[in-house]
C-alpha cells in the first residue's frame, strides 16, 4: 500500500501562522468589548441631554464647549436611546408639565406650516397667505367652522394633515398656538422625533404639516432642506421677505424684531433637578454662554425676564 | 490542539452572544396607552395592531396599557380599533418611547351596531325600521322599564294605567292592531322571549285595584340597551309574536380587563301632581239642603262648624328609595356582572306602597377555543299594596270614596282615632281614610327568568348556540277587608286568597354563518328551532264572617259564609317554530335580508296551529355610491324598504274549542253545582295576521352632527277575533270568529344632533314624532258596530262611552251631544221630546242629532276619540367639566280622554262630595248653561262635555349632576351625586288627574277600552336626590 508523506516541516510554520492569527484577533475582540464597556461606564458618569433631534445639534456644541472648559467637572453628553436623562429639553408647557421638575427657559423656537415641493397640497395652499384663522381651518376639524373659512377646511379635507405624536413632539405646542388639544389634529399621527414627520410628509402627495424652523432648514447651508416648501403666512413684508429668499438668518432676525400673531413660537427649556449642582453649573453657563448659539442652530432667544434660574 | 478548540470556543461564544443581539433586534417592541380624546381615560380592550403583517394584535388593560412585538421594520404603522370610536392609525418610526394614542368616539350613527332578533347587525347594512333608546336616556332614574321608553322612541306610546307604586303600563307601537287580542310588544330579555301578559299577576281575586307590573323583576338600572324593532322586516323573525312590535332588553355584561364596583342610590319625595277640588262643607251642606228642598223629601242639614278634607287626609308626601349594587369584572376567558338592588316606594295615598328585592347575574366564559358558554339571570321578590277597587255608592274604588266622602263628617275623634260614628253617609259607620289604612290588598310575585347558553364555532363565521331558559313567575295575592271598614262591613269581614303559578320553559338551537366572497359580497345565514311551553295555573278563594278580624286573610278556615264560588284556573301552551334568515349586502352598498318563520301554536284549532310568516327587506346606502355627490354635508344616506306578514297568537288558551267550566245554580232557593259548556267551538279559529310595508330614510349630515330617521308605514291586521253574535237557538250569544280588520298607517320622524362637542362642554338634543292614523276596516259580514261591555263597573254600564266601529278607530266615543241647561224662561214645547233626560229646569239638554224630534238612544253619535294626531319626545343633555345636566319630555296631541270621574262627580248628590265645579250650579239665581241644578238622581249619560282634549306636555326627567374623579382610589374611581326632577311639570289643557290616565276597571290592556279615566291613582311629581360611586 502507498503510503503518503506529509512535508511537516513547511506545513508547521503555516499552522503556527494561523494559530498567531487566531489568537491576536480574539485578544483584539476581547479588547474591544472591553473598550466599549469602559467606554459605557465612563458615559454613565455624564451629565446627559434628552433633545429632540432639532435640537441635538445645538446640546451637541454646547457638550463640546462645556467639556473644553470644564474637564473637571462632569462632562456633558446627548443621552442615548434608551438612556436616563439628567435634562430634558422640552418643547412645550405640556411637557414640562409632564415632567414635573425645575423648568428654565433658553430660547424660543418657531413652528411653520410646510408641505412638500410640487405635490398636490403645494398646488392648492402653496399660494395662498394664510391667517391663524385659515391655518386653524386646514389643521384641526373644528366644531364651529367659520362661514368665511369654509372653503380652506374643505379643501384640507381631501389633503392629509401630519402631526407628531410623542410628548417631545412640537405638535403640543402649535395646537396650543391654536388653543387647541394635539389630539384635535385632522389625519394621522407619526410617533418619534419629529424629523419623522418631514419622511412621511415626502411620501405623501397630498400631506400638510408643520415644524421647528430647525427642522426645516439645513443648518449648514441656511437654506430650505431639498423638498421642502413653506406655506404663504399673511405676515409682514419684512418676515414675508425673509422666508421667500429661502434665508434662515434672515427669517430669524425677522422673528425676533417683530412680534408676528399668525407665527407660533413656542418655548424652548430644560427641565431638570434643581438639586443637583452639578446640573445647576451647566445650567447656568447654558443661560451665559449656551444661548449664544441659538441663532446658529435655528432657535430664536428667549425674553430675558424668562431666563432666571429658579 | 488546544489552541484551536480555544479559538473555536470563542468564536462560539461571539457568535452566539451576537447573533442573538441581532435576532433581538429585529424584534421591534411597541409600548404604548389608548386613551378617550375627551377626558383622557384610559380605554381597556382597545385592540393594537400592527398594520400589514399577518401577525395578531393586542389588548390594552386596565390602565389602557399595551405591548406590541412585531418582526415588522420601522416605520410600522399601528391600527387601533375600539368600539364606539372612529379608528386611529399612528405611524411608527422610533419605538423607543411609548406611544400615546387617543381615540375619539365615533359619531358616525351608521357605525353602530345594533342588537336584532337573534343576533347584531351593522347599522349599514341594516334593512328594517330598528331604534335604540339613547345611553343619556338609559343613564337617567326611571321607575319601570316601561317608564325608560316614555318619549324615548318615535312611534312608541307608553301609557301609565295607574300612578300606584309597582303598576304596569301599557305599551303601543305604531298603534294597536287587535280589538279582543293582546296589544302589547313582545319582549326579548337576553334572549329569552316574554310576552307581557298583564294578567300573569292577576290570581283572579276580587277587588285589587291596580295590578303589578309583570316586568317589574327587572330593575332599569341593569339595562345596558333596549332596541325596539318596529317594522316587519325585523320583527317577522318573532313571527306570530311579532304583530305588535319587539323589544329588545340586554342587560349588563362584564367585560375584560375592566373590573368595578358599584353603588347607586337614589331618594326621592313625592306629592300629587294634581289635586281635583271638592265642595267643601258650606258649598254641600247648601247643595245638599237645595236637592232635598227641591225634591221635598228628608231633613236638612244644619250650618257646618267646620270642613273635613278627606282627600287631604288621604295623601301623604310619599318617601321612595332604591339602591344598587353591581360588580363587574373580566378576563381573557371570562366576563360576569352581578348586581342587586332594593327599592321601596310609598305611595302618595294611604296604604299603598311597593316593595323590591332584585338580582342579577351574567356570567360568561370561554371554556375551550371556539367553546363559550354562559347564563344570565334575572329576579325579583316584589311586594304590592294596593287600593281596593269598589266601594260604597258610585265610587270604583277606596281612593275616591276617601275623596267624594262628604266633608261635613269628622275624619278623627278628639283622641285622634278615626271616626267610626254612623251618620247618614255610611250607615254602618265606615271611614274611607280607615279603609285606605286597614284594609289589606296586597300582592306577593317573585319571579325569576334565566337562560344557559353554548355557543361554539367549530369553524370560522359558523357559530352553533343552544339555550335554554325558564321564566318562573308566582304570584300570591292576600286581601282582607276588616269588618269595620266599608267592603268588610256588610259581610263581617272578607278574606280573599289567590294564587297563580306561571312557568314558561323555552329551548333554542341557532347557527349562524356568515363569509364574504370577493370582498364585496357579503353573506350571513341563520336557521333556528325553538320550543317554549307555558304552563298555568292557580286558584282564588273567598270566605267571609269572622268573628275576629285578627286572623286578616291568614285562616280562611275561620269564616262562616264560603258562597262565593272559588274560581281555579289550568292551562298549558306550547309554541314550536322553525326560523330563517339570510342577510346579503353587496359592498355595503346594497342590502337585502330575507326572513321566514314557521309557527305552530297550540291556542289554534288543529288545521290552523301552522302559520308562515315570510318577510324582506331591502336597503341602499347611497353615500357609497361613486356616481352620486351628495354634497359635502352628507355623510351618509340610506333608503330603506321592507314587506312582511306576522301574526298574533295572544288570545288565550283554548279558545277554539268549547270549554267545560264549573257553575252554580240556584234550584228551589239551594245552590247546586253544575258544570256546563261556556263558549261555541270554532274549528276554524286562526292566527291574526298582520301585514305591512315599511318605507324608511337615514340619514347624517354635518360630520353626523345631525343624524334623521323618517319612516312611513302602513299595516293591516286581518282575521281579527271577534265575538260575533250567533242565533239564540244556538244557546249562546256569540262565537269567536277571525272577521275583523284593523290599519294603522303612519309617519315616523327622529332627529338627533349634536350640538356644540367641545373637550369640556357637549351639548346633545333629540327630538322624535309620530303620527299614526288608526282605523277599525271591518268587523265581520253585517256587522257595523257594537258596544263593549262595561257591566261590571258600576258607572260606566250605564254610560257606555265607548263605541267600536267600522271606519272609526280604536277608543272612540260616543254619547250624546250636550246643548246646555234648561233655564227658568226656556220654551220647553219648542225643544224635542227627550226621553234620556226630562226636560226642566237646570236639566240638560241633548241635541236631537237625528232630526227626529226626540232626543233618545239613536241620538248618540260619535264624539271623537283617544288617539292622538302626534305623540313624541324630546331630550337634550349638557356635559361641562363635571357638570352635567338632562332634561326629558314627551308630548300628545289631539287625543281625547272620556273623564268618567267628572261625569260622575260633576252632579250633585245627597250620598257623595261632588266636584267644587258643581258650586256653580244652576239655580235661578245662576243661571249656569253647563252644570246642572242639584239633584238627587244617580242616572247620568255619555255626553261631549266630558270628552275632554288630553294633550299635554310633560317634562318627565330634569336632572343636574355632578362627577367627581377619585383616582386617588383607583383609575377610573369616581363619585357623582345628582338632584332631580321627574314629572314635575306638565302642560295640559285635561281637568282630570292626569292625561295619560287610563282606568277603566275591567282590563286597562283590551284595545276595547281605551281611553277612559274613571277613577285613577294620581300621576305624582317627584324630587330626587342621588349618589353613585364606582370604584
Amino acid at each position: 500500500m502507498e503510503r503518503f508523506t506529509i512535508d511537516n516541516r513547511s506545513n508547521a510554520s503555516s499552522i503556527a501562522v494561523r494559530q498567531s492569527l487566531r489568537y491576536y484577533t480574539t485578544v483584539a475582540i476581547i479588547a474591544i468589548v472591553a473598550m466599549m464597556c469602559v467606554s459605557s461606564m465612563c458615559r454613565a458618569q455624564s451629565l446627559t441631554v434628552r433633545t429632540p433631534a432639532f435640537a441635538q445639534p445645538l446640546v451637541e456644541q454646547w457638550a463640546a464647549l462645556y467639556n473644553a472648559s470644564h474637564a473637571a467637572d462632569e462632562q456633558v453628553a446627548v443621552a442615548g436611546r434608551n438612556q436616563e436623562a439628567d435634562i430634558q429639553i422640552t418643547v412645550s408647557r405640556h411637557q414640562a408639565e409632564q415632567l414635573g421638575q425645575t423648568t428654565t427657559v433658553f430660547g424660543r423656537y418657531a413652528i411653520l406650516p410646510f408641505v412638500t415641493a410640487g405635490s398636490e397640497a403645494a398646488r392648492t395652499f402653496g399660494n395662498k397667505h394664510l391667517s391663524k384663522s385659515r391655518l386653524e381651518h386646514i389643521y384641526f376639524a373644528l366644531d364651529d367652522e367659520d362661514d368665511e373659512f369654509g372653503d380652506y377646511a374643505d379643501a384640507a379635507k381631501g389633503m392629509s394633515v401630519y402631526s407628531g405624536n410623542s410628548q417631545a413632539s412640537v405638535a403640543n405646542s402649535f395646537a396650543e398656538f391654536f388653543g387647541q388639544e394635539a389630539a384635535a389634529f385632522r389625519g394621522k399621527r407619526i410617533q418619534g422625533d419629529d424629523r419623522f414627520v418631514n419622511v412621511a410628509v415626502s411620501r405623501d402627495a397630498k400631506a400638510l404639516s408643520f415644524n421647528a424652523l430647525s427642522n426645516l432648514y439645513d443648518l449648514t447651508s441656511r437654506n430650505l432642506r431639498d423638498n421642502i416648501q413653506l406655506l404663504g403666512l399673511d405676515v409682514s413684508r419684512r418676515l414675508q421677505s425673509a422666508l421667500e429668499d429661502n434665508d434662515l438668518d434672515a427669517v430669524l432676525n425677522a422673528l425676533e424684531q417683530e412680534q408676528d400673531d399668525d407665527v407660533a413660537i413656542a418655548n424652548i427649556s430644560l427641565s431638570y433637578d434643581a438639586t443637583n449642582p452639578q446640573t445647576v453649573a451647566f445650567i447656568s453657563w447654558v443661560l451665559t454662554e449656551g444661548v449664544k448659539y441659538n441663532h446658529q442652530f435655528g432657535l430664536l432667544n428667549a425674553p430675558e425676564a424668562l431666563q432666571a434660574v429658579k | 490542539m488546544f489552541k484551536i478548540r480555544f479559538f473555536n470556543l470563542v468564536c462560539t461564544i461571539f457568535v452566539a452572544a451576537v447573533f442573538p443581539i441581532y435576532a433581538q433586534v429585529t424584534t421591534l417592541r411597541i409600548q404604548g396607552q389608548v386613551i378617550d380624546n375627551s377626558n383622557d381615560e384610559p380605554l381597556t380592550g382597545a385592540s393594537v395592531a400592527a398594520k400589514g403583517t399577518r401577525q395578531g394584535g393586542v389588548i390594552t388593560d386596565i390602565d389602557g396599557r399595551f405591548v406590541l412585538q412585531t418582526q415588522a421594520e420601522l416605520p410600522v404603522t399601528l391600527r387601533v380599533t375600539f368600539v364606539g370610536y372612529i379608528d386611529q392609525e399612528v405611524d411608527v418610526y422610533d419605538d423607543s418611547e411609548p406611544v400615546t394614542i387617543s381615540l375619539s368616539e365615533n359619531r358616525s350613527a351608521l357605525e353602530e351596531v345594533v342588537v336584532v332578533g337573534y343576533g347584531t347587525q351593522k347599522r349599514t347594512q341594516l334593512t328594517a325600521a330598528v331604534a335604540s333608546v339613547s345611553t343619556d336616556q338609559l343613564k337617567l332614574p326611571s321607575p319601570s322599564v316601561e317608564s325608560a321608553l316614555s318619549g324615548a322612541v318615535s312611534g312608541v306610546n307608553v301609557s301609565a294605567t295607574s300612578g300606584q307604586p309597582g303598576a304596569a303600563s301599557t305599551i303601543r307601537i305604531r298603534g294597536g292592531n287587535s280589538i279582543t287580542g293582546g296589544n302589547e310588544p313582545l319582549y326579548v330579555i337576553d334572549g329569552f322571549i316574554i310576552y307581557n301578559d298583564q294578567s300573569a299577576t292577576q290570581t283572579g281575586i276580587q277587588n285589587a285595584e291596580a295590578h303589578l307590573d309583570p316586568l317589574s323583576f327587572l330593575n332599569p338600572s341593569d339595562i345596558e340597551s333596549i332596541e325596539i324593532l318596529k317594522d316587519v322586516s325585523a320583527t317577522a323573525i318573532y313571527g306570530t309574536r311579532g304583530a305588535n312590535g319587539v323589544i329588545l332588553i340586554t342587560t349588563k355584561k362584564g367585560a375584560r380587563g375592566k373590573h368595578n364596583i358599584s353603588y347607586s342610590g337614589q331618594f326621592g319625595v313625592s306629592t300629587i301632581s294634581k289635586r281635583l277640588r271638592m265642595l267643601d262643607a258650606w258649598q254641600f251642606t247648601e247643595a245638599y239642603n237645595e236637592i232635598r228642598t227641591n225634591e221635598q223629601s228628608g231633613d236638612l242639614l244644619p250650618e257646618p262648624t267646620a270642613t273635613y278634607d278627606w282627600a287631604d287626609a288621604a295623601l301623604r308626601r310619599a318617601f321612595t328609595h332604591d339602591h344598587q349594587l353591581s360588580i363587574v369584572g373580566g378576563d381573557d376567558q371570562s366576563r360576569y356582572s352581578i348586581s342587586g338592588g332594593y327599592k321601596e316606594q310609598e305611595g302618595i295615598i294611604l296604604g299603598t306602597d311597593y316593595e323590591r328585592y332584585s338580582g342579577r347575574i351574567n356570567y360568561e366564559r370561554d371554556v375551550l377555543t371556539g367553546l363559550r358558554v354562559g347564563v344570565n339571570a334575572n329576579g325579583a321578590w316584589s311586594v304590592q299594596n294596593g287600593l281596593n277597587s269598589g266601594g260604597s255608592g258610585w265610587a270604583p274604588n277606596s281612593w275616591i270614596q276617601a275623596l267624594t266622602f262628604a266633608p261635613i263628617v269628622p275624619i278623627y275623634n278628639a283622641d285622634g282615632g278615626y271616626n267610626y260614628e254612623p251618620s247618614i253617609f255610611s250607615e254602618q259607620g265606615t271611614n274611607p281614610i280607615s279603609d285606605l289604612e286597614n284594609v289589606e290588598n296586597r300582592t306577593e310575585n317573585w319571579r325569576v327568568v334565566a337562560t344557559a347558553f353554548a355557543e361554539y364555532e367549530p369553524i370560522s363565521h359558523l357559530k352553533v348556540k343552544a339555550s335554554i331558559g325558564a321564566d318562573l313567575n308566582h304570584t300570591r295575592q292576600k286581601y282582607y277587608a276588616p269588618s269595620y271598614t266599608t267592603p268588610g262591613a256588610d259581610y263581617n269581614g272578607v278574606a280573599r286568597q289567590g294564587q297563580l303559578d306561571y312557568r314558561t320553559w323555552q329551548s333554542e338551537l341557532t347557527a349562524d354563518y356568515s363569509h364574504v366572497v370577493a370582498e364585496r359580497h357579503s353573506l350571513a345565514y341563520l336557521l333556528g328551532y325553538t320550543v317554549q311551553e307555558s304552563q298555568r295555573s292557580g286558584f282564588a278563594a273567598t270566605a267571609r264572617g269572622f268573628a275576629n278580624d285578627s286572623y286578616s286573610y291568614n285562616a280562611l278556615d275561620a269564616a262562616s259564609d264560603y258562597t262565593v264560588t272559588p274560581s281555579s284556573v289550568a292551562s298549558v301552551s306550547t309554541l314550536t317554530s322553525w326560523l330563517g334568515r339570510v342577510n346579503y349586502s353587496y359592498d355595503e352598498r346594497y342590502n337585502l335580508t330575507g326572513t321566514v318563520r314557521a309557527d305552530a301554536s297550540s291556542r289554534f284549532a288543529a288545521g290552523h296551529r301552522w302559520g308562515v310568516f315570510p318577510s324582506v327587506g331591502a336597503s341602499w346606502n347611497v353615500n357609497r355610491e361613486e356616481w352620486v355627490d351628495l354634497g359635502p354635508s352628507v355623510d351618509y344616506l340610506q333608503l330603506r324598504a321592507s314587506y312582511g306578514v306576522v301574526g298574533n297568537q295572544e288570545i288565550g288558551d283554548y279558545q277554539y274549542a268549547s270549554n267545560i267550566v264549573a257553575s252554580t245554580y240556584y234550584l228551589g232557593g239551594k245552590a247546586v253545582s253544575a258544570s256546563i259548556i261556556s263558549n261555541k267551538a270554532n274549528p276554524d279559529l286562526k292566527w291574526e295576521t298582520t301585514s305591512s310595508v315599511n318605507v324608511g330614510v337615514n340619514a347624517g349630515l354635518w360630520d353626523n352632527r345631525l343624524t334623521a330617521t323618517i319612516d312611513w308605514y302602513y299595516k293591516r291586521t286581518s282575521d281579527l277575533l271577534l265575538n260575533v253574535p250567533v242565533e239564540a237557538v244556538t244557546g249562546f250569544n256569540s262565537v269567536l270568529r277571525n272577521v275583523g280588520s284593523v290599519t294603522n298607517q303612519g309617519i315616523e320622524l327622529e332627529l338627533n344632533g349634536i350640538l356644540v362637542e367641545r373637550r369640556h362642554f357637549t351639548w346633545r338634543a333629540s327630538i322624535n314624532l309620530a303620527h299614526n292614523r288608526n282605523e277599525i276596516t271591518s268587523l265581520g259580514p253585517g256587522v257595523k258596530a257594537f258596544l263593549p261591555d262595561f257591566s261590571s263597573v258600576a258607572t260606566l254600564t250605564y254610560i257606555n262611552p265607548l263605541i267600536v266601529q267600522v271606519g272609526q278607530p280604536l277608543g272612540t266615543f260616543y254619547g250624546y251631544r250636550f246643548k246646555g241647561i234648561v233655564q227658568s224662561d226656556t220654551d220647553l214645547s219648542a225643544l224635542p221630546v227627550q226621553t234620556v233626560k226630562a226636560l226642566e229646569p237646570g236639566s240638560e239638554i241633548y241635541a236631537d242629532t237625528n232630526g227626529d224630534d226626540v232626543v233618545n238612544e239613536n241620538d248618540r253619535v260619535l264624539l271623537g276619540n283617544s288617539q292622538p294626531k302626534l305623540t313624541g319626545g324630546f331630550s337634550t343633555h349638557l356635559n361641562w367639566h363635571r357638570w352635567d345636566c338632562s332634561l326629558t319630555a314627551a308630548f300628545s296631541l289631539g287625543n281625547k280622554l272620556f273623564d268618567a270621574t267628572r261625569c260622575r262627580y260633576e252632579r250633585t248628590n245627597i250620598a257623595y262630595n261632588s266636584l267644587a265645579s258643581t258650586a256653580h250650579r244652576w239655580t235661578e239665581s245662576n243661571p249656569s248653561n253647563s252644570i246642572a241644578r242639584a239633584t238627587s238622581a244617580t242616572s247620568i249619560v255619555s255626553d261631549d262635555r266630558y270628552v275632554e282634549d288630553a294633550s299635554f306636555l310633560k317634562f318627565r326627567n330634569i336632572q343636574v349632576g355632578y362627577t367627581l374623579p377619585l383616582r386617588q382610589l383607583t383609575r377610573g374611581a369616581r363619585l357623582r351625586a345628582y338632584v332631580g326632577l321627574q314629572n314635575f311639570f306638565t302642560i295640559t289643557g285635561y281637568q282630570g288627574f292626569d292625561p295619560e290616565s287610563n282606568r277603566n276597571g275591567i282590563d286597562e290592556t283590551n284595545g276595547l277600552y281605551q281611553g277612559v279615566d274613571f277613577g285613577t291613582y294620581p300621576a305624582t311629581k317627584t324630587v330626587s336626590f342621588g349618589l353613585s360611586i364606582t370604584l
